[in-house]
């Protein structure tokens, strides 16, 4: 039979076999999901409510609380990454993803003209994109759902009259983005 | 020592050991890459995957990469509970 390992060794086992590859679950990550997934889905809120119930025609102002978000978001990722005793290849793929989603959605932004101003459901296209990776490359499946929720809204919102549209946005986001981020933080602890 | 409870005996041996700590920072780890990484016999390593896929921690494939038959392992999500546990084990008595 096998010899009976000592504690130390099979802590010498694990460390050798994992080395740097080891699979993280996207510690931390829930953060960047709850704060994007609940200010962006109250903004929808917001400008549904505007648009439907008053006779403003400045309800984009109201995407201005992402600036704010932005900036936690910078501050937050860098205390993160000097906290960080290890990263792996994997964790900085977390954030390189993001960052590609962010200058897909600017550029998209800066050009909304020239599309018409659909840009709502292309926003979600572009989150699912970036949410269903990371739920892959993490093996947490309520986020590759939630990917598909966002999809699934996008195709409603195009489908549906652009004042609805807000409704459908702030909807879609809860479930595909603040849900499996609320998941995450729970299985984070 | 039982205070912190048992360690997971399919998992505390050398070899399995090593093959789970193996797949569970990768998506799939083929045959020949086990046996090189766990320095194992064949022999050896096929017996503990059958082991271990018995257990429900792995799942072990076969298909043809052209005409060469490929194993292929995976690691189970019953796998990875069962390794963080060990772990998480492993830590109480360490410490």
């Amino acid at each position: 039979m096998e010899k009976q390992l000592s504690h130390q060794q099979s802590l010498e086992i694990i460390t050798e076999m994992i080395g740097n590859a080891k699979r993280n679950l996207a510690r931390g990550g829930s953060f960047y999901f709850l704060l994007w997934g609940v200010v962006v889905a109250i903004a929808n809120f917001i400008i549904y409510y505007l648009i439907n119930f008053t006779s403003t025609n400045e309800w984009y102002y109201v995407w201005l609380i992402t600036v704010p978000a932005i900036v936690v978001t910078i501050i937050h990722s860098r205390r993160q990454m000097a906290k960080a005793t290890t990263t792996g290849p994997i964790d900085h793929l977390y954030g390189q993803i993001w960052i590609g989603v962010f200058v897909a959605m600017v550029i998209t932004l800066v050009f909304m003209a020239k599309i018409n101003y659909a840009v709502n459901p292309i926003m979600l296209i572009y989150a699912g994109i970036g949410t269903y990776i990371t739920g892959r490359l993490s093996r947490f499946q309520p986020l590759v759902i939630g990917a598909f929720i966002l999809w699934i809204s996008s195709i409603i919102m195009f489908l549906v009259p652009v004042n609805q549209q807000f409704m459908v946005a702030g909807i879609g986001i809860i479930a595909g983005y603040v849900i499996p981020g609320f998941m995450l933080r729970k299985l984070e602890k | 020592m039982s205070k912190f409870g048992q360690l997971d005996p399919l998992l505390h041996s050398q070899l399995r050991l090593a093959i789970m700590s193996s797949l569970i920072s990768l998506e799939s780890a083929e045959f020949v890459y086990l046996r090189e990484a766990t320095a194992a016999t064949a022999g050896n390593l096929s017996v503990q995957l059958d082991k271990l896929e018995k257990a429900g921690y792995i799942t072990i494939s076969k298909r043809f990469k052209g005409k060469r038959p490929v194993t292929s392992c995976k690691i189970t999500a019953k796998g990875i509970k069962a390794f963080e546990n060990y772990v998480d084990t492993l830590k109480k008595y360490i410490k």
